[in-house]
């Protein structure tokens, strides 16, 4: 086992230079770039355009092969320094880094905590109470998460639901949670709730699916011949086996709440890695884009091992070798 | 991909991109700003009134013999007496014994249109994001006037001392003296902690705006010298008389005032320190700028009616990044927003969602944003007048207002936006005129589709045409909206657009800068629409930066332009060689026109107003006959207070009946200075609505 999260960890390293220098290099066929927003509303009249670019060119060394630009990146990287913020904050992108996780990491949590909790008792009871109304009902919630985007929703709530409720409207300015924690947790309440719904949909499914599946093995017949009793039965005969699969789809939902909090930040005023990375993708401030996807794509890799690992904490006939 | 900070560096090294401007022509003038002179309203024509212009020549020629501040006060009752015989009803000010004191209020940076400074060194970028920061925090030689009595709302001309003790003397038509006040410090925190503003923190400023503001190229084309003198006087000596010289020198994308010690620390960028009415605090990315009071405000009171409080009168400001219109317009209606900026296209919504926003909490502005259709001029079709003059006559002006200005208040821009006082109406034909030297040119801007497809028959399209409309979506949906309002409109008469948008790094790079793709059967089918520029307050601005030979920018369309494009290394795709094709023509655009080129060297030496307003008038005449650009209306802006908001009026000028009141516009990118510091915050009408 430990061998095999060696290995794992080991193999984190080519994975993220394949990630980063393919992101590297989409960047570079991004059109227009950095200077050319700066020079947008920069450049007054009169003044030589083409010698401005070629001065900012060579300052920011983009005259260097796009291979020599990403190496020096990656050299910087591996001691810790992602570069520096080109535009706005001007700070490092260790230091953005350390201000928006936080923020993206809250959401993330808040949201996995509504879905689960949505999302498991729903499949569940979906499961055990097979063709019941309920069962369709708890379907159709479900189809209704996997199709109906989750800001739309999140969107149509704050702008109906709420004046129609004479609910308050939602704080503009985020606040730190360690210095106002009711504030905070009402500014995220509303997004961690429409994103964890839109988590919910498909683990509910799958776990109703694994349920239906489990609860018709030999194994749960003689539990229940057994005399247990149908609680006991489910709980600890068939939850246990059936959500094997469901941890590995939580566990790559990382990366979809990261993505999913891209527009939520957006909409709900969080200063998280998502409003950040939109803002350095309009702004073509690629350092801070970079930065962003190591984090993003360490987030899922981690989260593909941790799964990895928890499948043999609950699963004892699973080893690594 | 660079490792450093390129700012931080460019700062570091003092990067001179002064001397990146080698051979390039220095001829364009200055850019944003307010104008010498001005006058009145708008459609005052009749000579009755006294021109600010000449009134304020007259005084500045009292001054030699006079006391600055009498002459000042004199000049502020005369236009007092000339708004009331006009008829113009001006709001008081709260008595001292009314005034509410304290608040913090929360509001857009920039409403609908927020999204953060991309840094907020006023110098380093032109945006109005890095713009308009610096009016809370900095100060200048002049600025906008405020205060109550006798401020037109719609004279952008208007100016007062601010670090300057008041308006310049001026020796002859090219020497402008200013003295700086003796009392203003900067703010009380680190690292200046409330020194003493000298004479040399000044002449720094101006030296480091000179070596790397963008704007400098069009103050060296007007500023020949620039000297400090004994008692804190500084004459500015010019090339040539510049009626629009108070533009510069008061602009709000000029001269800030900054200290030495936040350029030689590097904080300059993200943590301004200046002598304005609000002291910076903090900017988070995304989510706001904070600034507190500066009551410490030696210079903002004398223009106030007998205040025994010092203002700001607010505690502070909270200007919000989002300018999501789901989240601003409930939080606008629920309170959480103390007023916002609002698009024409979200009023409605806007309104319903807020009722408690009484028609006496609006504020609208006219529009001075120049936009419109904007071509590639060095190849058919669109070098042909003709066929500019017919998709003008194709656009149902009226129509698209109504189609997408909720507000109900939009006019026809002119090809200078709706600048007052300069601005010509061109739908009132009887002040405009049909023709212009024999040629047709009011009467362009009203629709006629049978005119249109008689000048599409003329220049060889009697079937119309199918062109790629360029643009780009990044200025929301609303725009999207009304670009495709313009396109339907000329559709009837045979311009049948097929939309291009592009994301706005790239349209920057290409479209705006006149760089158009060529579809090269002989033909260019390549059009764009959208806006040229912001924070325009005289016409010099639109001339100098969007349509002269030497702007930087060029983006007024182009004739051989790309070429020198090619830098951005974006979408010319082989264009420079398509330049050169046999069908490509030149004469057919505005960099060969020597008639409109003189029209704009020569009213920037008419230094009395009137005749200055007149000659203006026909560049926008002459303009209309050639239809470089072919201007699409504009609909106003439009501020919406909560009723909690008080004295949100006095610096947005009088209200006059059947004009427009105006906030940002009357100060451009310095409102915020120029306006909150009087704003009242009455906590107790919250308390009742919240």
């Amino acid at each position: 086992m430990r061998q095999y999260i060696l290995r794992r960890i080991l193999l984190i390293i080519p994975t993220m230079i394949g990630v980063t220098m393919l992101v590297s290099l989409l960047t570079q066929l991004l059109p227009g770039d950095f200077i050319d927003v700066m020079l947008a509303d920069h450049v007054g009249q009169g003044e030589d355009v083409a010698a401005i670019r070629a001065k900012w060119e060579e300052d920011l060394g983009w005259n260097d092969p796009w291979i020599v630009q990403y190496g020096n990146w990656l050299w910087d990287a591996v001691r810790g320094d992602l570069g520096t913020s080109l535009i706005g904050s001007f700070n490092t992108v260790v230091e953005e880094l350390q201000t928006r996780i936080p923020v993206t990491l809250e959401l993330g949590v808040l949201s996995l905590i509504v879905g689960i909790v949505i999302a498991l008792p729903v499949g569940i009871i979906s499961a055990v109470r097979q063709d019941s109304w309920a069962d369709y009902i708890f379907r159709g919630g479900a189809i209704l998460a996997l199709s109906v985007p989750s800001f739309w929703l999140a969107v149509l709530t704050i702008r109906i639901v709420f004046p129609q409720l004479g609910l308050p409207a939602l704080p503009l300015v985020y606040q730190d949670p360690t210095e106002n924690l009711a504030e905070n947790l009402r500014q995220m309440y509303v997004p961690a709730i429409f994103l964890g719904i839109a988590l919910a949909g498909p683990v509910m499914r799958l776990t109703r699916g694994e349920m239906l599946e489990v609860l018709r093995q030999d194994y749960v017949r003689t539990a229940r011949a057994k005399g247990l009793r149908e609680q006991a039965v489910i709980v600890r005969h068939a939850m246990r086996n059936a959500l094997i699969p469901v941890l590995t789809l939580i566990g790559l939902s990382a990366s979809i709440l990261i993505g999913g909090s891209v527009i939520m930040e957006f909409i709900f005023s969080l200063p998280g890695m998502g409003l950040r990375m939109l803002d350095a993708l309009g702004t073509r401030d690629i350092p801070v884009v970079m930065g962003i996807m190591v984090v993003i794509a360490l987030v899922v890799i981690v989260a593909n091992l941790l799964v990895d690992i928890a499948y043999s904490l609950v699963d004892p006939r699973i080893r690594y070798n | 991909m660079s490792e450093s900070n390129y700012w931080s560096r460019m700062r570091r090294r003092r990067l001179s991109r002064r001397t990146l401007l080698g051979a390039s022509a220095r001829a364009g003038v200055g850019a944003a700003g307010l104008a010498l002179v001005g006058c009145g309203d708008d459609d005052d024509d009749d000579g009755q009134q006294q021109t600010t212009a000449t009134r304020q020549q007259t005084t500045q020629q009292q001054q030699q013999t006079t006391a600055q501040q009498q002459a000042q006060q004199a000049d502020q009752q005369e236009v007092a007496q000339d708004q009331q015989q006009d008829g113009q009803q001006t709001v008081a000010a709260a008595p001292p014994s009314d005034l509410i004191v304290g608040g913090v209020r929360t509001a857009p940076f920039v409403g609908p249109y927020s999204g953060d400074p991309p840094t907020l060194d006023p110098y380093e970028n032109l945006t109005y994001r890095a713009q308009i920061p610096s009016g809370f925090h900095y100060s200048k030689l002049l600025q906008a006037v405020t205060g109550a009595e006798g401020v037109n709302p719609i004279n952008t001309a208007e100016y007062e001392g601010d670090a300057a003790n008041s308006l310049p003397e001026i020796v002859d038509d090219v020497t402008y003296v200013f003295t700086v006040r003796d009392d203003i410090k900067w703010h009380d925190v680190e690292p200046l902690n409330g020194r003493a503003m000298t004479m040399d923190d000044i002449q720094q400023t101006h030296d480091r705006f000179k070596e790397i503001s963008a704007n400098a190229a069009g103050w060296d084309a007007v500023v020949e010298s620039f000297t400090i003198g004994e008692d804190r006087s500084i004459t500015f000596k010019l090339n040539r008389p510049h009626a629009p010289f108070l533009t510069l020198a008061g602009s709000s994308q000029h001269m800030w005032l900054m200290p030495p010690e936040i350029v030689d620390d590097g904080t300059v960028a993200t943590r301004p320190v200046g002598s304005g009415p609000w002291i910076f605090e903090s900017f988070e990315p995304g989510v706001s700028i904070n600034w507190r009071h500066n009551r410490d405000n030696w210079h903002r009171n004398n223009d106030f009616v007998n205040l025994s409080q010092n203002l700001p009168l607010m505690d502070g400001i909270v200007a919000t990044m989002n300018g999501d219109t789901n989240v601003l317009i409930p939080a606008l209606g629920d309170g959480a927003l103390d007023y916002s900026q609002l698009s024409p296209a979200i009023y409605k919504q806007a309104r319903d969602a807020a009722p408690q926003i009484e028609d006496d909490g609006l504020v609208y502005t006219l529009n001075t944003v120049p936009g419109g259709f904007y071509f590639n001029f060095s190849i058919p079709p669109w070098n042909d007048v003709r066929m500019r003059q017919a998709l003008s006559l194709s656009m149902d002006r009226d129509g698209i207002l109504a189609a997408t200005d909720d507000t109900g208040r939009g006019k026809w821009h002119s090809g200078i936006s709706q600048l007052p006082p300069y601005w010509m109406d061109p739908k009132d034909l009887g002040k405009f005129g049909e023709t212009f030297e024999g040629g047709d040119s009011g009467i362009l801007f009203h629709r006629d589709i049978a005119k249109a497809r008689q000048l599409m028959d003329a220049a060889g399209y009697p079937d119309g045409i199918q062109a790629t409309l360029h643009g780009t979506a990044d200025y929301g949906a609303t725009v999207v909206n009304f670009y495709e309002a313009c396109a339907s409109s000329a559709a009837e008469a045979g311009f049948q657009f097929e939309f291009f948008f592009k994301e706005y790094a790239a349209y920057i790079a290409s479209i705006f800068r006149g760089n158009f793709p060529d579809g090269w059967d002989g033909e260019s089918s390549h059009l764009a629409i959208g806006p040229l520029y912001g924070g325009a307050t005289d016409p010099e601005d639109l001339f100098a930066a969007c349509y002269a030979r030497t702007s930087g920018r060029h983006n007024w369309g182009s004739a051989g332009r790309v070429a020198e494009d090619s830098v951005s290394g974006l979408d010319t795709g082989g264009n420079a060689e398509a330049w050169s094709h046999p069908n490509a023509v030149s004469g057919g655009g505005p960099e060969t026109d020597e008639r409109l080129h003189d029209m704009f060297d020569t009213q920037k030496g008419l230094l009395d107003l009137e005749e200055r307003i007149e000659y203006i008038n026909d560049i926008q005449r002459y303009m209309a006959t050639q239809m470089y650009l072919v201007p699409y209306p504009g609909a106003p802006g439009v501020y919406a207070f909560n009723p909690w908001m008080k004295q949100v009026d006095v610096n947005t000028g009088a209200v006059i009946e059947n004009a427009e009141q105006r906030m940002w516009p009357k100060a451009t990118y310095a409102w915020g200075g120029a306006s909150e510091f009087t704003f009242m915050l009455d906590q107790s009408i919250k308390d009742q609505y919240t």
